[in-house]
């Protein structure tokens, strides 16, 4: 079975860190960045199956970054992970809550959390 | 006598001049009804209080009294009657100061006729007339005013609050971000060192941190809630489901040292209308209050029974923790208020708020034997 390839961007880089370590664990091949730039370049470089990104990052927003990869790869999953209060609301607002696969807040429980990856 | 005679009271104690006064009084012209005599200040000042008189003919010099002293004890005590002073010597000083002190005329016995006596009279009525209409507007105005300040500093009031709490919900959303994040990244990393690990011997050591994590996102929470309470979003839930959840993470909360059994009795197709989020809030609260109370005890146990009650469905909360001492019980739905060394106080007082939105309602009461019952009733169907 060929592993599928994740990509965190989040500016928290010690969560990002263990997200990542956490997934290599669980078999996938996970990658992390801190910020979108970072991010962006390497999505740009793999093929990523499933992006996490944070909401709100210094440079851009979740908003923007998922916009961004959206139209790098389209045909990749978006979850969006974020403590900003009523994340799900505002992604309703702002008409991308169709995009995303999937809104986790944090502090998350990661078996629960697996199960949302492992659903795709 | 008509309804609008007046009633004059003339206070002299010279007789002769006192009749002379009467007679003119029935030839003035004016509407003169009863017309009483005292010779004495006393005498009429209790006069005055048995019987209301429009007019008072006052001499100057009475046998208790001299000067002003009688002007100014009748019109202090009784302002809306009309005062004419009499007097036997022309005294230009008195005089003025008469009529600065509130006296209607000032008569030289000698000197009066009925015509200038009546006229006196009318004019005298006139302006206590006058001074009635002034004196009712000024009190309509002065209660108009209270009125508007008291509805100008309950605005301001409301303002204030609601500025407080908007600062407050910035404050809170600011806070539960960035303490969200942190604890995220904690409880990933509590995560993997568990699995790399694996020993069963530091297993109570990841619940504790799991069960602080929970703790902390509960106060972020209820800051949250505290500070931004929204109208619900209602939807059909599930209660069985919500319940077990609910109860679930309460259970692995309370895994720790002492052991606590949590059942759970709900009947299958149990559904209210109800903001999913806000009721989660409600249970975990509710629970998490249940575990703190029987976290000393031995042989913990907590129950949760949800049942249909009427048209609404009633859940109820029973531990056999301490119990709530009663005279507590007025101020457990205060917010700020607690008992524990931790824990901000908002827990109850966010479940209130968000059962009064729901149109439901929270008691807490003694369970049966010892403990603490909290029961929370729910409309089955919301009313449109």
């Amino acid at each position: 079975m060929i592993k599928k390839r994740i990509l965190v961007i989040d500016d928290d880089e010690e969560f990002g860190d263990e997200l990542a370590e956490f997934l290599r664990a669980e078999g996938y091949l996970a990658d992390s960045a801190a910020d979108s730039a970072a991010g962006l370049a390497l999505a740009g470089g793999k093929d990523y199956d499933i992006f996490l990104l944070d909401y709100k990052m210094a440079e851009l927003t979740g908003l923007d970054l998922l916009r961004g990869i959206k139209k790098k790869c389209p045909s990749s999953a978006v979850f969006i992970i974020s403590g900003r209060p009523g994340i799900a609301a505002l992604l309703e607002k702002e008409t991308v809550y169709g995009e995303v696969s999937g809104v986790i807040e944090k502090p998350f429980d990661p078996p629960e959390f697996l199960k949302m990856i492992r659903a795709l | 006598m008509r309804e609008d005679d007046l009633n004059i009271l003339l206070v002299d104690d010279n007789p002769a001049d006192s009749r002379l006064v009467c007679e003119m009084l029935k030839e003035c012209g004016g509407r003169v009804g009863k017309v009483e005599r005292a010779a004495r200040l006393d005498d009429a000042l209790k006069m005055l209080w048995d019987d209301s008189f429009d007019v008072v003919l006052l001499d100057v010099n009475l046998p208790d009294s001299g000067g002003l002293e009688g002007l100014e004890k009748i019109s202090g005590r009784y302002p809306e009657t009309a005062v004419i002073l009499l007097t036997g010597v022309d005294d230009e000083s008195l005089a003025v100061q008469a009529l600065r002190q509130n006296a209607c005329d000032y008569l030289v016995k000698g000197r009066i006729d009925p015509g200038l006596l009546g006229r006196s009279i009318r004019y005298a009525i006139g302006r206590k007339q006058a001074e009635d209409v002034l004196r009712r507007d000024k009190e309509t105005l002065e209660a108009l005013v209270t009125a508007r300040t008291r509805e100008l500093l309950s605005a301001q009031k409301e303002l204030e609050s609601a500025r407080r709490l908007s600062d407050i919900g910035t404050l809170a959303a600011t806070v539960a971000h960035e303490l969200r994040n942190p604890l995220a990244a904690i409880a990933m990393a509590a995560f993997n060192i568990k699995r790399k690990a694996a020993d069963p011997l530091l297993d109570r050591h990841f619940r504790n941190i799991d069960k602080k994590i929970g703790e902390s996102n509960q106060i972020i929470n209820n800051l949250l809630f505290y500070s931004r309470l929204k109208p619900p979003q209602y939807e059909l839930i599930d209660l069985k489901g919500l319940l077990e959840e609910c109860v679930n993470t309460a259970r692995t909360i309370s895994a720790g040292n002492n052991r606590v059994a949590l059942e759970l009795h709900v009947p299958k197709q149990l559904s209210v209308e109800a903001d999913p989020l806000q009721m989660r809030e409600v249970c975990s609260n509710i629970l998490g209050n249940a575990c703190d109370a029987v976290s000393a005890v031995r042989g913990g146990r907590i129950s949760v029974r949800a049942e249909q009650a009427g048209s609404s469905v009633a859940v109820r909360f029973e531990d056999n923790g301490p119990g709530i001492p009663a005279e507590l019980t007025p101020k457990i739905f205060e917010p700020f208020f607690t008992t524990k060394a931790k824990g901000t106080g908002l827990g109850l007082y966010v479940c209130k708020q968000i059962l009064d939105l729901h149109g439901g309602g929270i008691a807490v009461g003694a369970a049966k034997g010892r403990g603490t019952a909290v029961t929370v009733t729910l409309p089955g169907k919301r009313e449109r």
